[in-house]
């Protein structure tokens, strides 16, 4: 399978730079964005795996970050990435659409299988969406 | 005012005490998390070079420099967090005493930084050019202006600044808190604001128009005009 390619978007630069480095050295394709608005500029030209999403940004907070690029790619695997102690709010985003959430400071080993994971559940959802269209195809055809 | 409502009188100033403590620690204690995840991240880049270096990558020692950098950084910003919150903790320490209202100001306003940048607005902080000495609560004192903060704070505009101001006056001492703002406040916070300074041996007045906010607490202070203390 290709390489998973993942957006970390999180106003703390330097822990944006110092997990990207060390991700791709893991054979994860990373690109970053510090604000959710740059963030989503960034989904809307290319096309991601998953993304990585600090909850507490200054102005555009992660849940609202999210709802915007859902809206965008309903299929895009959205990992939350939270302060120690905000499981209630980790649990939160999942029910806004979530797919997953991780403490900070955040095992790099923990999040490379989480992207791996996010990479096939996508492959899976688009599989799925195609074996529908088929499927409609056929029915409407009569074959 | 009956025995029992006195009891629930103190006993609602105690959650609001509570609250204040726990929404400045909350506030800290994130900032103090991203710190240690910087350093963690950077101690597992430092790991990764390691195992490079074993299977026939050399480290640079540019990059090396640049890893240390990283982590002194991030430890003088801990340890700076680490200073303003325990300066916070020890207001509590005595009920009444004599305090730096340009310092007690301050470091509330650095505590208070992080919650107005998710506000995406800044704070500025224009202290005395005296450094009067207040007697009091510093814990209540600071509760007051953490309270004014708040409040301009929440109706303030995003991409702005919001001045904290601290002036001697001829019979005392004024902390003034002024930002633009998107509308006009409900009576509620002001009323609750209100109690808040008085209980600092304070009072409260409100200027509000053309898109601006300006909350004024004056106190009374001791007549002493002695240098900062260390």
């Amino acid at each position: 399978m290709a390489k998973a390619r993942v957006l970390f978007i999180d106003d703390e630069e330097e822990f944006v730079k110092v997990v990207s480095e060390r991700l791709r050295s893991r054979g994860i394709d990373v690109d970053t964005a510090f604000s959710g608005p740059d963030g989503i500029a960034k989904a809307t030209e290319h096309t991601y795996d998953a993304v990585l999403l600090d909850l507490a940004m200054p102005g555009m907070d992660g849940l609202e970050t999210m709802k915007h690029l859902l809206e965008y790619d309903a299929h895009l695997q959205v990992i939350i990435l939270t302060g120690q102690g905000s499981v209630s709010a980790g649990v939160e985003a999942i029910k806004h659409g979530a797919v997953d959430f991780v403490e900070k400071p955040a095992d790099i080993d923990t999040l490379v299988d989480k992207f791996s994971e996010a990479q096939e559940k996508r492959l899976a959802l688009f599989e799925d969406d195609i074996s529908q269209k088929m499927s409609n195809l056929m029915r409407k055809k009569g074959w | 005012m009956s025995p029992q409502e006195a009891g629930d009188s103190g006993a609602e100033l105690s959650r609001n005490e509570i609250a204040f403590f726990g929404k400045i620690t909350a506030s800290v204690t994130h900032e103090l998390n991203n710190v240690i995840s910087i350093i963690e991240q950077t101690a597992g880049l430092l790991e990764d070079m390691i195992a490079g270096e074993e299977r026939g990558v050399p480290i640079s020692i540019d990059r090396l420099a640049g890893v240390s950098a990283a982590i002194q950084r991030q430890t003088q910003r801990g340890l700076g967090i680490i200073g303003r919150l325990n300066r916070f903790a020890h207001a509590t320490d005595r009920p009444e005493t004599v305090f730096d209202a340009d310092e007690v100001v301050g470091n509330l306003v650095e505590l208070s930084r992080r919650l107005a940048s998710l506000r995406k607005i800044g704070l500025e902080f224009r202290p005395t050019a005296t450094a009067p000495k207040m007697s009091g609560n510093p814990f209540v004192f600071q509760r007051a202006v953490f309270g004014a903060v708040q409040t301009v704070l929440a109706c303030g505009l995003a991409d702005h600044t919001v001045t904290i101001e601290n002036r001697a006056e001829s019979h005392g001492f004024k902390v003034s808190v002024e930002g633009a703002t998107s509308g006009e406040l409900g009576e509620g916070p002001l009323a609750d604001l209100e109690a808040v300074a008085e209980e600092a041996g304070g009072s409260l007045t409100v200027e509000s128009g053309g898109g601006q906010m300006r909350l004024c607490l004056q106190f009374t202070v001791l007549p002493s005009t002695e240098g900062r203390s260390s």
